[in-house]
């Protein structure tokens, strides 16, 4: 495929794409530190508390 | 031609990512914000304990309402302040009987609990609807016959409204799958189910204070109820479209995170299908009722559901069924290819767009699995390794099935409008 007139599309594809990666990169890190706190706290209070 | 579907397809990818990644990013703030938070065994008394009338609908519901019952007569709310009415719509077995026996044992003698049996038309917005004119509470909570209430779930939906009871038309709970372990159906339906109320509901509620009634495990007032008309009858999904008319109306529907009731989710492939196509199909008839508030003086919750709502079942749909038409003309081209090599592919990329395309692709399926894993992070037992693999599959698998529904709920509507006919009915989700 050609890009022609859209050829602006490929370094703007690019610049969004890695804005999302960096977003979702943050993203994992929450899931980390939700993941460190639920598990312990759930292990050391049991059901009720974890609701 | 074709560059330009380039673009859109690149925007959509976009803006499907966007979508996920605001409400994650909502459920995750959320999520923070509540990680600590009282302890259930010393639960302070509420400002006021408002009378609640609670109505379960039953259609043929014999093997499960007892349950259901029995968790709603042990709510931690003070009995005399709670009203119970079985609606036993319709019902052509023991669903009655077997409450009213329910009512002799000396734990549940002298409760306020009427066992109404109906014939009327309407289905659960009939029941609903006819429950608006005796229900003596001055709020309506409703669980479905399968839905079993944790014991403080009337507690927390009461606590959440009084919190602001002028603006807080409604508060919703969280409902549980209680068979999820049975087969992989329901494991998937189960991760499905946390995901949603773990950050979609809560990322709508933390960002945008949206929130939208289910069919169960939900408290609403009962007069503004009836000053917008009441459920809309024989509705298929009569939960999105008074969820609708509540915001219409300038109220909010409350998230209540930590009211908690346990249902059971369909077994079997024909249940899930049949159930599942009912939901699209009343969605679709939702959005396309409300399309006009796009462009009208209505507030901007409204506005923003409607576009959520088109995006989800129009657009994103649309353009899953199209790429996938086209994955499948692709790969019988390119086996055709090995005896006719003069055949071209029907869409092919240049190599920085197809890697493009593709870093896209795994983007949204990272996306996924780490929205379904923080979802389970964050609910009691859920982070596992097996959900973990059942999350990786589900993508391709149980995930198409939504393919395949909302396209069949789609084709009922076209079929119903050319025939002037109306065939889809409800059909009863089977219990187990």
């Amino acid at each position: 495929m050609v890009l022609g007139s859209l050829a602006w599309l490929l370094p703007v594809s690019l610049i969004v794409t890695i804005s999302f990666g960096i977003v979702v990169l943050g993203l994992s890190v929450c899931w980390w530190l939700i993941f460190k706190r639920t598990v312990r706290r759930f292990n050391l209070k049991g059901k009720d508390d974890a609701r | 031609m074709l560059d330009s579907l380039y673009v859109i397809a690149i925007i959509t990818i976009w803006l499907s990512i966007v979508m996920t990644i605001v409400t994650l990013l909502g459920g995750v703030t959320f999520i923070f914000k509540h990680l600590k938070h009282t302890d259930i065994d010393s639960l302070p008394p509420l400002k006021r304990y408002p009378i609640v009338t609670v109505v379960v609908p039953a259609h043929n519901e014999e093997l499960v309402i007892q349950d259901t019952i029995q968790a709603i007569l042990r709510l931690n709310y003070p009995q005399d302040k709670l009203e119970v009415l079985l609606y036993a719509d319709n019902c052509n077995d023991g669903t009655a009987n077997e409450v009213r026996a329910l009512m002799q044992q000396p734990e549940f003698k002298g409760r306020n609990l009427q066992v109404i049996e109906r014939t009327g038309t309407g289905g659960k917005a009939g029941v609903l609807n006819d429950a608006l004119k005796i229900a003596a509470g001055e709020y309506l909570g409703v669980y479905d016959a399968d839905a079993a209430p944790e014991t403080n779930a009337l507690y927390f939906l009461v606590q959440k409204v009084l919190e602001n009871p002028t603006r807080y038309a409604a508060a919703f709970g969280r409902n549980k799958t209680r068979n999820y372990q049975q087969n992989f159906l329901t494991r998937c339906i189960n991760l499905e189910i946390v995901n949603t109320q773990r950050i979609q509901h809560t990322g709508l509620w933390q960002l945008f204070k949206i929130g939208r009634i289910p069919g169960t495990n939900f408290i609403i007032n009962k007069a503004i109820v009836q000053s917008i008309g009441g459920w809309n009858n024989g509705a298929l999904t009569e939960d999105t479209a008074i969820s609708f008319s509540l915001m219409r109306a300038g109220k909010l529907i409350a998230l209540a995170h930590r009211a908690e009731a346990f249902q059971q989710e369909p077994e079997t492939l024909f249940a899930y299908y049949n159930q599942r196509k009912r939901w699209a199909r009343g969605n679709y008839e939702v959005i396309m009722e409300n399309a006009k508030h796009l462009f009208d003086r209505s507030s901007w919750r409204i506005k923003l559901e409607v576009f959520y709502y088109m995006c989800t079942f129009f657009w994103f749909n649309a353009a899953i069924v199209i790429s996938n038409v086209i994955f499948i003309i692709n790969i019988n081209l390119a086996a055709l290819q090995t005896f006719f090599p003069h055949l071209h592919q029907l869409v092919s990329l240049s190599g920085e767009l197809s890697t493009l395309f593709l870093i896209n692709w795994i983007l949204m399926f990272y996306l996924y699995l780490l929205q379904i894993n923080i979802a389970l992070a964050s609910d009691y037992g859920q982070a596992t390794v097996t959900n973990f693999i059942y999350a990786i599959v589900s993508y391709f698998t149980y995930a198409q099935l939504f393919i395949i529904v909302s396209v069949a709920a789609m084709y009922d509507i076209i079929r119903d409008k050319i025939t002037g006919t109306r065939h889809t009915k409800w059909y009863k989700t089977q219990r187990f």
